[in-house]
Order: structure tokens, then sequence, then C-alpha cells
């Protein structure tokens, strides 16, 4: 389903150029779950940013469900992203100013999915992560865990074939980091197909494949199972 | 989608509420300011414009050059309606109008009438004026016909039916009323509390192209006409030149002005109220302008200084597959709900302000006005152009956010700043322009009210003489200087704040005939003593001048007395005030005899206009009775001044008026002016203040980890609060040097139209620098002590 060809991305300032991703070809099959490893600065997150369609890469190709996708525009990548790849983040990201129910329905309104089709499936998302007595809360009256499952439930709402997540456990405590991961597992045993930048090995071992990055090359891929 | 908007909005407004606050009620301030001052505007703009022939009627002006002196009038003699009516196929109608006062009694139901207008018959043809009650071709039609607006039927009559009932005018004339007419709208330059028919009057028999005392207008067949006739007056004229004894280079002419432009756009006054300026309404829409402005960029800075905030939202909203245009769309539709919740705060505080803003321009709106559809298209438009105005920049930026720099690092909102920064600097430079016209609009008018007048106007009664006054002039004087307050009493034609009356003069060694305008004015022998005039050379008038005068049996070639100004000394040739006392001068062939004195020259008209040429001549006027007070016990005096008059003049109620107020109404238009321009200032300083005080929080806010570090490193409060304010304070400054020439240049024009001025000097700017710089710096440093003083801890753990 994902497949890149000598994936380049260059950085310019005034003064420095910088490389940060270099010849990645990679493929990602349908129900797989990857996880991205890599030392600080590898080009991590650069990848996953272009595998999300948030970012065009410099060179190399990028065939999403058989569709090249690197040069589209930003308006294009925008209707393709929509509803297909779901986001999880280090910090959540969630918008302050919305509650756990309105947060979770908002992928769905950019979907247009009619009121009461909404309604069933927010509620049938924050019950499967656990969160649904906290509906009406705003994000900042949530533990770190909380905000994190509401998060990972925005990213599944809309039922994308794709997960993106960078570094989900990056900012909770083991207990909920390990209830995190085994979200994501039991998606992925659903088959949504997951990629996942993360620094812990712990982490890293839910994934069948680990891609180890360094200088924005490919070192070596390891195989689970 | 939208509820969600809604939702975020909402939410948003609530959260940031000194924002909201800022933005909100700087923009109901502003919007309110934008709906009065247009109140005002549409009014003036609108004057006259209700007649529904308003295109057709055009007002008649006069012109005449006599030895080289052009005069320009509003009136006209009685001749020219009808003359013009008989040999000009264009004219379909015409009305003449004399406007005075008049003392009208029902019985024991008695007022002095200040808007008593004389009108032919073809008023109601020619005006939109609706007549309530009576016949519009035959209302004014006979003399001592009588037509009353709704409110004086009422005044006089209460709810009885008043057509077929008489009200006496002054002493003894009777006029039947066979009319009532709607109040006349406050739009309409011609003002009448009562209409009497043109035929009532001894004038109307004869047509004279002299005696200009009549306001004629002229209805034309077409609008067209209005110019094509005018192009025909002046032949015209010059074929009449021996019935106006304007011959040679000497001539009498006549200009016709539509009638909508003559409120604004004439030049020449009328008999009615006086005229609107054009330049002020210029003035009050620009400033209305200036402080929506101050408002929108209130909004547009804090707004767009406050996306950095939001960028996480939309970076967000954008992963989930937001488009720009939706993006964009939310960002427009939160400022639609600031600015329409602005309106409606800002409709009720106009509304709320109504009776304040009446006071301050004297006039009487009503707040129908806004119920107009039109008014509320008007409303609405400006509304929605706010909120694109405003909210296009922040949504601009907020769009623009890649939401992979977003949702990773840290943004900066260096590329907005720079452009923030053009607006504080736009905002101030506005202020400061409004500050320097302020300070220079009240030093003028502090100039004019101390300037030294060449008479005295403090203490001095003003009241209106009629018949029984006038019939006994020596028992008044005799009657009212034994009360132990008054000093002085002087029958005089009119006030000498404002001398209206034009008259020809000349030396008796002059050829005949070659007369020079002068203006003049009848005085009795206390005049001088009254108002307190310095004579320079010869001696004042005595009773013995004002009996040989008025005596139709004495000397008519030398019965007179004059007193000159200098001005009119030097204007007849005089080398000095000296040389002019008893030269022997002739004044329209009428009334001669010898120069007795000189006086120092005295401002008799507006300071817009040079100090010209006067005669004071011994005549009894009989239009007004000057009483010089002592000065002690005012109030006691006015009421044994009643109690004389109501035994010497029972048939007229008892009115003054001082002469220092009669003097200050010369310059209510720059009075209104001042103030209008002082309360504006004030509120564009306020919320440029608010502006400026919500973006030095949201900076500071942006710099605490900075203020922790530098405290940390043993930075003092003071060096703190120079860091954060010396920003802000650089943008004033650069301000003031773009509003100071500006201003300097705008004032200067404004006092251009004064003869009698005070300069612009530099050290209004000055003033006008620190006390911008000065409330800036207190704005700001608010924020930067609140941040200054935090414990560096909280300030690094904030990050």
């Amino acid at each position: 389903m994902i497949k890149t060809v000598n994936l380049q991305k260059l950085f310019a300032t005034e003064e420095v150029e910088t490389t940060a991703l270099n010849g990645i070809s990679m493929d990602v099959q349908d129900g797989e779950f990857v996880a991205i490893m890599g030392p600080s600065g590898c080009g991590k997150s650069t990848l996953l940013n272009i595998l999300g369609l948030l970012d065009n890469p410099s060179g190399g190709e990028y065939h999403f469900y058989g569709t090249e996708v690197s040069k589209m525009s930003e308006r294009q990548r925008a209707q393709l992203r929509k509803g297909s790849i779901g986001f999880v983040f280090q910090s959540f990201n969630l918008i302050d100013e919305l509650t756990v129910y309105e947060n979770v329905e908002l992928p769905l309104l950019y979907l247009k999915t009619p009121a009461d089709e909404r309604k069933v499936r927010v509620e049938e998302t924050l019950t499967r992560m656990n969160i649904m007595h906290r509906r009406n809360h705003f994000p900042q009256q949530l533990s770190g865990g909380q905000q994190q499952r509401t998060a990972i439930a925005r990213a599944v709402v809309a039922k994308p074939k794709l997960i993106l997540a960078d570094e989900p456990t990056g900012n909770l405590d083991s207990a909920n980091g390990e209830e995190v991961m085994k979200l994501l597992n039991q998606l992925n045993d659903e088959g949504t197909t997951i990629i996942m930048v993360t620094h812990s090995p712990y982490d890293a071992g839910f994934a069948h494949r680990i891609v180890n990055l360094f200088d924005g090359k490919v070192v070596t891929e390891n195989f689970h199972v | 989608m939208f509820r969600n908007y809604l939702t975020i909005a909402f939410r948003n407004l609530l959260r940031h509420k000194t924002f909201s606050l800022i933005t909100i009620f700087g923009l109901a301030v502003g919007l309110a300011s934008c709906l009065l001052l247009l109140l005002y505007i549409s009014q003036e703009a609108s004057y006259d414009t209700f007649h529904t022939k308003a295109d057709r009627i055009a007002r008649v002006t006069m012109e005449y050059s006599m030895d080289g002196q052009v005069g320009q009038y509003g009136v006209t003699g009685t001749k020219v309606v009808p003359d013009f009516g008989r040999s000009f196929p264009e004219v379909e109608s015409g009305v003449r109008m004399l406007a005075g006062q008049a003392v009208v009694s029902n019985k024991s139901i008695r007022f002095r009438e200040k808007r008593f207008v004389y009108a032919d018959s073809a008023f109601f043809h020619l005006f939109s004026f609706p007549l309530l009650k009576g016949d519009p071709a035959k209302a004014l039609a006979a003399p001592n016909q009588l037509v009353l607006s709704a409110s004086t039927a009422r005044k006089y009559f209460g709810d009885r039916n008043p057509v077929g009932q008489t009200l006496r005018i002054g002493l003894d004339k009777d006029f039947m009323v066979t009319g009532v007419v709607a109040d006349c709208p406050p739009n309409s330059q011609i003002k009448y509390d009562l209409l009497a028919s043109f035929t009532s009057l001894d004038d109307a028999k004869t047509e004279q192209w002299w005696s200009a005392n009549y306001a004629s207008y002229l209805l034309l067949r077409t609008p067209a006409s209005i110019r094509s006739l005018e192009a025909k007056i002046p032949a015209y004229m010059r074929t009449k030149s021996a019935e106006t004894e304007m011959t040679g280079k000497n001539y009498l002419t006549y200009f016709l002005e539509p009638m909508p432009g003559v409120h604004l756009h004439s030049a020449v006054s009328g008999v009615f109220e006086p005229a609107g300026n054009v330049t002020y309404i210029y003035i009050f829409g620009a400033i209305a302008l200036l402080i929506l402005v101050i408002a929108c960029v209130n909004y547009i800075n804090l707004a767009s200084a406050r996306a950095v905030e939001r960028a996480q939202e939309v970076g967000v909203r954008k992963v989930m597959g937001a488009l720009p245009r939706q993006l964009f769309g939310q960002f427009m539709g939160e400022s639609s709900l600031v600015t329409f919740t602005a309106l409606l705060i800002g409709g009720l505080l106009s509304y709320l302000l109504l009776p304040v803003f009446n006071s301050l321009t004297d006039r009487q709106f009503s707040a129908a006005v806004w119920l107009d559809p039109r008014t509320i298209m008007i409303v609405l438009a400006v509304g929605t152009l706010v909120s694109l105005i405003a909210g296009s920049y922040p949504a601009l930026i907020l769009t623009r956010y890649k939401p992979v720099q977003v949702l990773k690092g840290h943004l900066k909102g260096h590329s907005a700043s720079r452009f923030r920064q053009s607006l504080i600097v736009f905002q101030f430079a506005i202020t400061a322009f409004l500050i320097v016209s302020t300070v220079m609009v009240k030093r003028q008018l502090s100039f004019i009210q101390q300037k030294k007048l060449g008479y005295n106007k403090e203490h001095v009664l003003i009241l209106p003489a009629n018949r029984q006054v006038n019939g006994q002039i020596s028992a008044v004087k005799q009657q009212l200087t034994q009360l132990s307050g008054v000093k002085h009493v002087s029958f005089v034609y009119e006030s000498p704040t404002f001398v209206n009356g034009g008259y020809g003069m000349r030396r008796f060694d002059m050829p005949e005939n070659t007369y020079r305008m002068i203006t003049g004015l009848p005085v009795d022998e206390d005049f001088v003593k009254t108002t307190g005039l310095q004579i320079v050379a010869g001696s004042d008038l005595t009773e013995q001048d004002m009996i040989r005068a008025n005596d139709p049996k004495g000397d008519t070639l030398n019965s007179y007395r004059f007193i000159l100004n200098e001005a009119a000394v030097k204007d007849f040739g005089w080398k000095t005030p000296q040389e002019a006392i008893g030269k022997r001068v002739d004044m329209g062939g009428n009334r001669k005899g010898e120069v007795k004195a000189v006086v120092a020259n005295f401002h008799f008209a507006s300071m817009r206009q040079k100090i010209s040429p006067i005669v004071l001549f011994t005549e009894y006027g009989g239009g007004s009775m000057l009483v010089k007070l002592a000065g002690n016990d005012i109030t006691g005096t006015i009421r044994q001044i009643e109690g004389t008059w109501k035994k010497l003049a029972p048939n007229y109620p008892f009115e003054y008026q001082f002469m220092d107020q009669e003097f200050n109404k010369l310059y209510a238009g720059e009075t209104r002016t001042g103030q209008l321009f002082t309360v504006f200032a004030g509120l564009s300083i306020l919320l440029a203040c608010l502006g400026l005080f919500g973006l030095s929080a949201f900076t500071t806010a942006q710099r605490t980890k900075e203020i922790g570090i530098r405290k940390v490193l043993g930075a003092s409060i003071p060096g703190l609060i120079f860091l954060l304010t010396k920003d802000f304070l650089k943008l004033v400054l650069i301000a003031i040097l773009i509003a100071s020439p500006l201003a300097w240049y705008a004032m200067n024009k404004w006092l251009d139209d004064f003869a009698y001025k005070v300069s612009v000097e530099w050290w209004v700017f000055a003033l006008t620098a620190l006390l911008a710089v000065g409330i800036a710096f207190l704005t700001v440093s608010f924020q930067s002590l609140k941040a200054a003083w935090m414990n560096p801890v909280r300030s690094l753990r904030s990050e």
C-alpha cells in the first residue's frame, strides 16, 4: 500500500543545507505495524511527515495506495489525507477550546459525516478508548494518558487505513504508555496499518518490523515473528 | 461544522477576556462614534432634499459692485421674483420671504416668536412642507393671513382647531389663521414657526431692486434651466441699469444657487439659519473613519499576534484535512462574530449617548433614523466591511501556517511583527494628529475669547426694543439708570458683536455718487459709554447731537454726527484720526453731517474677517437696547429691570441676553468643533492605548522566559522595563514624526479662515509628543512591571 523510492528531503536555510532524508526506499504492506527508530535528528519525524502527506519530499517517489503523491499540492494532499490517515502525536495536539467529544468529532466534521452517524461513531470510539466518562471535559482537565487516549480516539474515529504515531508514549509514564501501546496493538490486530516513530525499544517490540534510520538513511531492518 | 466554529469562537472569546474586551469594546466604541457622526453627516448632507421639486428650485443671490468694491448677499429686493417671472419663460413661479421676529398673542397667551416668516402665496407650491389643515393655494393668498406650525398651533390654541381664529401680531394687527403646517424638519434651511402672507407687508405693494431684505426663491420649469437662466441675468440686468442706478462700471446682478446645495456649499449667508460648512462634514467624516480604523487596527494587531497561539489548532485542523478555504472561513466567521457583537454593543452605546451627542452638536437627532431600512443596510454594510478588513489579515496568517512547522517546533511571530509595528505607528500617528488639532482648536478659541475686542462685552444685557419702549426712550433711560445696578442704557439698531448694516459714504470733497462701502450702525449718545469703546480723537456724542439729527426741521446738510473707526479714517484717506474730526461726510445722500469722533478699531464681526471701516451715526435704530450693569448682584438687578420693563412695555415679554453669550454664538461652530475634537481625540487615544496594552501584554508574555533568564543573570527591574517598553516608545516617536508635518499643514489651513489667529508653534508638537509618549509608556509599563516583578523561577518554568 505504501512504497517509497529513493526519497530525498533537504532543508535549506541561508547558510546551511541539511539533508534530512537521503534516499529512503521502503514498502509497508497492508495491516503491517512498523516502528521507525534512530537517534535524534536522523530524519524519523521528517519521514513520518512525508508518509503522512503533511510534507512533500525534495526528490524521489512516494506511492500512496498506488498514487504518486510526491508532487501533489498541499490542497490535493489535504483531500487525500482526509479520512485515510490518522495521526497520533507525542504532545497530543488536542484543541484546548474543544471538549473531548468535540475533539474526536472534528475529523468527521471535515469528512461531512451526517450528524446522527457522527454521534454513533464518536460515542463508540470514546467507549472503546475508555474515555466516554470524560466526554465533556476539556483537554487541560485530563491526565496525560487520558489526553493521549483522546488523541488516539480522534485518530481512529474516521476509520483510517493508516495510523501514523510520532512517539505516542513520549510524554507518558510507563503505565499510561503501556496502555497506549496496547490500544495501538489492538487496532493493528483489527487490520489498521500503523507506522510509529519511537525511541523506546520496548514500544518498538510491539511492531512487526523495525526500520533503523541514521543520517537520513535506512541502516537496518529487523523483522519480528 | 458551523456550530463547531461558533463554539470555538465563543470559547476563545471567553477564555481570552482581555483580548476580547479590548477588541469588542474598541470596535463598539469605534462603531458607535461612526454611527453618531454618520447621523450628523447624513443630516447635513440631506438638507432640503425632501422638497420634491428641490432640483428645480434656486435661491437668488445678489451681487453688486460700486466703485470697485464688490458685495454679495443672500437677499434681494422685492422686485426680483415678480420681474423674473414676467421676463423669463424658464421661471414657473417664485417666493419672497422676510424672516424676523414678532410678539404674537392670543389674549393672555403671549410670546416673542423668533421664527416669524412672511412668504408669498406660492410657498406651498414650491416647497414640500405638508399643510395639515387649510388650502395650500389660498392659505397665504390674502393680506393678514397666518399659517401656524403644528406645535405653534398647540401653543396658542391647545387642541382646538386654530383655522378661522385670529392672533394679534405686535400691538394692534390681527391675522387670521388659515392653515396648520407640519413642523419644519431639522434638515430644512427655511425655518419657521409662523408663516404670514407676504401681501400683509407694506413693502409688498411696491417692487424694488434695492432694499435687499428678502430671501428670493425661484421655481424653474426644468433643472437645467437654472444654469441657462443664470447666464442670461447679467445682460438682462444691464438693460435695467437706469432703474437700478448702476451705470458705468457699477453693476447689480444676480446668481442662482440650486436649493439642495445652499446649506453646505453657498458662501453667501441668507436670512435663515447660518449655513453649514462642507469642510466640517469632511472633517467629521474623516474623524469617524479614523476612529474606526484605529479600532480595526486593534483587532488586526491583537488577532494576528494571537495567531501564534492558535497555530496548534490550525495545525491539527490541517492534519484532519481542513482546506485553507475552510480555515479562512472559520477565522472570518470569528471576526464577524466579534464585529457584529461590537456592532450590537456600539448601537446600544450610540443610542444611550445620543442625548450627549445632541447637546455636543446642538442638534436634535432622533434614534428613529437608525430604524430606517437604508440606515440599517448601511450599518450592516459597514459591519461586514469591518469584519472583512479586520478579519482577513489574521485569517490569512493563520491559514498560511504549515502543519508540520506548527505541530513540531515553536512558531515565532516575526514575519507579522513588522506589519504590526507599522500599524501601531499608523494608529499613533492618527492619535498625535488629533491631539495637535485639538490643542490648536482650543488655543484659537481661547485666543478669540481673550482677545481685546475694542469694546467691553461683560455685564451688558441686550433686550429687544419694541414700539412701546421706542416711544418713550428718555423715560426708559431715566427709570433704568436710577437702578443702583445699572450704569448706562443705550438704544442701538443691533448689538456691536455682529453688525450687519451696509451703507455707502463719501467725503464732501469727493464727487457725488462715488460712495465707499462701509458698515454702519445707528446709535445714541450713550453707546460709546455702554460698550466701552475707546475714543482716540474728537469727543463722544451728546443728547444735543441726537436731537439735532432727529429734528425734522433741522439743517439737513449738517444734522448728523458720525463716529468712525480707525479703519474708516484710513479708507477715506485721512492721515490721522485727528485730521478726520470735523470733516463733512455724506451717507447715502440722505444723512449728512460731520465726523465727531474716531474710535479705536473694534471687532464688530467674526474674527474670520479683518476689521473693516465702520461708522456709528446719530439715529435711533430701535432694534435693541443695551443695558450696562455695574456687575454686583446681577440677578437682583435683572429682576428690577424686569419690574420696570413690565410697567413701561406691558404688552411685550421681558427677554434678554448677555452680550458675551451673543458673542460666543459667533463661534458656536468652532466651539462645537473644539468639543467634538476633544471627545474624539480622547476616544482615539483610549482606543490606541487599549491596543497597545493588549499587544504589550502579548509580547511580554512571549518574552517571559527571556525576562526570567535576564533576571537570573542580574538584570534590574528598571532595566527590564526599559527593555520591554523601548520598542513601543520608538514606534510612538516615529508616529509623532510622521503626524507632525501633516497636522502642521492641516491646522494652518484651518487657521487660514481667521484674520486673527494664533500661530502653530513648536511647543504644541513637543507637548503632543510628551503626552503620547507618556500615555504609551504608562500603558506598556503596566505589563512590563508585572513581568519584571515576576519570580524568575515561575517565568522559566512557564516555557
